[in-house]
């Protein structure tokens, strides 16, 4: 709009109208001076020669105000915007573009002006609206992280150069058994760790002042692993950091990782000696009878026998071994068929009877009149069942009691196996059927044993759509349920 | 072998126990088997024996135990000592022969062959007395 006018100089104008005034001005003082002449009276020239200039200066000037009024106004305003700004805050200049004033409409060039504030202004509210949104998002940011700070699983506090603690996490209070995280604000971090350790790791912890780089170690509440097991790590703030001196403290609990690990080696040197086991008496039978060639017939097939029996357990074991590391590697699957309950069941109790008998217990077994169909893996479930039978034989000493109930109702088949044995513990029990638990019992100790046939079966059960439960009462025997619904 | 050479075997599985006895009979020596690691220290306690063959693991008092006991509780210095293992490497082998003065360790499967072989090699060479060298240095 504005563009589309021809636009003239200040200049230009002030010139042009001058230009008219200057005309104006010697025409009437030329006029003046021929009337003056003619009159006669050169006196009055004097006079004219004053009045004349002075009243053009006046009309003049009023005629400059008029039109530099406006280009004043905004000079003035645009002096005061560049004092406001010169101050360097942002909320400076944004009072300053709020301070300057649209002019009256009267002209293009004022119309330019109002036009050019107006979109000045409102880039200046857009931005006050983004700022004030950033702010914004910028609390509630720090609202989100302070969130993730204090609920991070892993244990955090920050430390001053001397070892207080500036700041925690909800998780730390929590590893170092107390409610509120303020009380422990203040505190030197070293000696209250220290007071929650044992002997070793105490050392460890003050292994740590002598050094400055950022560190982990393994710190135990007591020798029993199962008491707790913290990874504590410490990372120093370096010195172009914001805060140099200061030391982030890491605590994580890592009981249970060691308690698997440790449960794990455990496992290897019970499979190597259950291995080794057999493998010795098969070797030294083996090898008699081939080295002593006057051995009586009987005594040879004795010692047949022998070997057979051991192979035999050596290839039950590595049969286990492979059914739990399918089921580590969670690759066990079961294969549904709809087996002879009562076939199934003779053949486990057939495997397992004599060596019930030889340790002279009372084996019974009874089973409910009519059983009925069940789909499930025959190899599984035999093998589940196998583990039960024979672990209510091995941990019931000679003499003892151990019965195999079989019930069944409409949605499922209850096997029962109840023994007179040693029992378990209520602090065993719940932890009975996971993987590589072994009872620290010196009665359970002295039977061999992987600590892996009840978790084994515990899964077959699961696997099933059942579960294994257990009844105990330590030196009184044990109960344990498999439970299978029929589909 | 002027005199019958008398063998105390600590072994808790009996079969492994009846072979050995069985084979070491064969050889001429006289075998007391004894199941488990008290018996077998009774055994040595109440009679004279030339080598003890003892299993690591045994419930009760195991092997080193039992080792440990014969050679400080009982002060024997000169019974031969040999140990067989179903362990492996966690069993510290040199600290354990050094300490509780075990002429060989034997892992399992071992060779009824060898362990006789080093038997026989035992009763004929004379014992290693640490108290007897110390007199005549």
């Amino acid at each position: 709009m504005i563009a589309a006018q021809s636009y003239r100089s200040l200049t230009q104008r002030l010139s042009e109208q001058y230009f008219l005034f200057g005309l104006a001005g010697l025409f009437c003082f030329v006029l003046t001076a021929v009337y003056l002449s003619l009159q006669g009276s050169f006196l009055n020239l004097s006079v004219a020669a004053i009045g004349i200039p002075l009243g053009l200066l006046l009309i003049g000037s009023f005629a400059l105000r008029r039109t530099s009024h406006w280009h004043e106004n905004i000079e003035r305003q645009l002096t005061h915007f560049a004092n406001g700004s010169a101050d360097g805050t942002g909320q400076g200049a944004g009072q300053s573009v709020a301070a300057l004033r649209p002019l009256p409409s009267v002209d293009p060039f004022a119309t330019g002006w109002n036009q050019l504030l107006a979109r000045v202004k409102e880039h200046s509210d857009w931005n006050g609206v983004e700022r004030r949104l950033s702010e914004a998002l910028h609390s509630q940011q720090a609202k989100r992280w302070e969130g993730v700070f204090q609920n991070l699983s892993e244990g955090i506090a920050i430390c001053d150069s001397d070892g207080q603690i500036i700041q925690l996490n909800r998780s730390f209070a929590t590893l170092l058994k107390r409610a509120d995280s303020k009380s422990l604000v203040g505190l030197k971090i070293l000696s209250l760790l220290s007071d929650l350790v044992d002997e070793p790791s105490l050392e460890r912890i003050r292994g740590l002042n002598s050094c400055h780089a950022t560190q982990v170690i393994e710190i135990n509440r007591s020798s029993d692993l199962s008491q707790g097991v913290w990874r504590l790590s410490r990372i120093m703030q370096s010195i172009d950091s914001s805060n140099p001196g200061d030391s982030i403290w890491t605590l994580r609990d890592i009981t249970q990782q060691k308690l698997a690990e440790k449960a794990r080696e455990q496992f290897v040197f019970t499979a190597t000696h259950e291995l080794r086991t057999p493998l010795a008496n098969i070797r030294a039978y083996a090898e008699t009878l081939s080295l002593a060639g006057d051995i009586p017939p009987a005594q040879q097939q004795e010692f047949y026998n022998t070997i057979n029996n051991e192979a035999t357990r050596l290839a039950r074991f590595v049969d286990e071994l492979l059914n739990i590391s399918q089921m580590e590697a969670g690759a066990i699957t079961i294969e549904k068929h709809e087996i002879q309950l009562d076939r199934l069941l003779d053949e486990i109790l057939a495997s397992q009877r004599p060596m019930s008998n030889e340790k002279k217990q009372t084996f019974d077994y009874s089973v409910a009149p009519k059983l009925p169909k069940v789909i499930a893996d025959k190899d599984k479930l035999a093998a589940a069942l196998t583990n039960l039978v024979s672990n209510a034989i091995k941990y019931t000493p000679d003499g003892g009691k151990v019965t195999v109930k079989v019930d069944a109702d409409a949605s499922r088949v209850l096997f029962i196996v109840e023994d007179s044995g040693i029992g378990i513990s209520a602090e065993d029990l719940p932890k009975l059927c996971s993987k590589f638990f072994r009872s620290s019992d010196e009665r359970v100790r002295a039977i061999v044993g992987s600590g892996l046939g009840l978790a084994f079966s515990q899964e077959v059960a699961r696997l099933h759509g059942g579960n294994i439960s257990i009844r105990s009462q330590l030196n009184q025997g044990s109960c344990f349920t498999l439970e299978l619904p029929i589909r | 072998m002027s005199k019958t050479k008398k063998i105390l075997i600590a072994e808790d599985s009996l079969v492994l126990g009846d072979v050995i006895r069985f084979n070491l009979q064969r050889l001429g020596f006289e075998v007391t088997l004894a199941r488990n690691g008290n018996d077998a220290f009774r055994a040595v306690a109440s009679e004279h024996f030339d080598v003890l063959v003892t299993d690591f693991e045994m419930p009760g008092m195991d092997g080193e135990e039992l080792c440990r006991a014969v050679r400080t509780d009982l002060g024997l210095q000169d019974i031969r000592i040999v140990m067989c293992s179903a362990k492996g490497l966690e069993l510290d082998r040199d600290e354990l022969k050094s300490r509780l003065r075990i002429e060989e360790i034997l892992f399992k499967p071992f060779s009824i062959r060898d362990l006789a072989t080093l038997l026989k090699e035992l009763v004929l060479s004379p014992p290693s007395n640490p108290s007897q060298m110390a007199l005549t240095s």
